[in-house]
């Protein structure tokens, strides 16, 4: 169901507004506002969810786009990098609309470096990744799948230098859901909700940004949907 | 049932050849990254 369209919000008042994130994942919430007041939903429903600890929340329910993924349901915007690939919104998912010169990657700042990641890996494509802990793309660590080796990993990014932490030779389905649980240092990647990895880092374990990535674009491209950040 | 072990560190940093742990363990988990190795476990 898709969340209250935030680039219409209307005055509403004395009214019950319900709405239902997405049940499936563990994290599923019915939540229900109760807006006795003049109130913009939009600013209702954030708050709402923050209140429940949902920073960050995106169903990429909107209109095709090929040129930005725009901003999340939750408010905060999608930020590309020069050479990390357009980013764009189709069929209601995000995707890579053209390869960038560097590996593809987008980010939005969370606000907070501990909690819970998680998304849909709708179209697994190539090389999907969860990325978290990041500065921007060259520094950051990234929970991810490699499509040709058929292992998922957990990768240290230092000044673009990558360090493989921990792989796990698996296979990933078309609609797996990955979750990152990070608490300090400890890192966990879970796959459907099955532990894959954990490991102990201590890089950027203050910094806030999370985003998505993956290697190819176009028809290649790894397809992502529903993805919130949690404080723990 | 898990082993702890120490082996050299493998790969030049890119994309393609991610530094890792000489291994060819199908499931491993970093404990420790040293100078010119790593501390890592392993199922066995």
């Amino acid at each position: 169901m898709p969340l209250i369209n935030p680039a219409a919000p209307a005055p509403m008042s004395g009214i019950d507004l319900s709405l239902t994130v997405p049940a499936t994942n563990c994290l599923a919430k019915l939540v229900a506002l109760s807006v006795t007041t003049t109130v913009d939903p939009y600013t209702a429903l954030v708050t709402s969810l923050n209140t429940q600890g949902i920073i960050v929340y995106d169903s990429f329910n909107r209109v095709n786009d090929a040129l930005s993924l725009g901003s999340a349901d939750t408010g905060q915007a999608w930020t590309p990098e020069a050479d990390r690939g357009i980013w764009g919104i189709s069929s209601n998912k995000a995707y890579v609309v053209t390869h960038g010169v560097l590996k593809n990657r987008i980010m939005v700042d969370s606000g907070i470096s501990d909690g819970v990641i998680q998304v849909t890996v709708v179209k697994s494509g190539s090389d999907p990744k969860l990325v978290a802990r990041a500065i921007d793309s060259e520094n950051a660590i990234e929970f991810g799948y490699g499509t040709a080796g058929g292992k998922f990993t957990i990768l240290k990014r230092v000044a673009g230098v990558a360090t493989m932490l921990g792989e796990n030779t698996a296979t990933l389905n078309n609609g797996a859901i990955f979750k990152v649980v990070m608490n300090g240092a400890n890192l966990k990647f879970y796959v459907d909700n099955s532990l894959i990895l954990e490991v102990d880092e201590t890089f950027n374990q203050t910094v806030t940004k999370i985003g998505l990535g993956c290697f190819a674009g176009g028809s290649d491209s790894s397809e992502f949907d529903n993805i919130l950040m949690e404080a723990s | 049932m898990t082993e702890i072990l120490t082996v050299p560190k493998i790969g030049s940093g890119t994309d393609d050849d991610p530094i890792r742990p000489d291994t060819t363990a199908t499931w491993w988990e970093m404990v420790e990254e040293r100078e010119t190795e790593f501390v890592i476990r392993i199922k066995s």
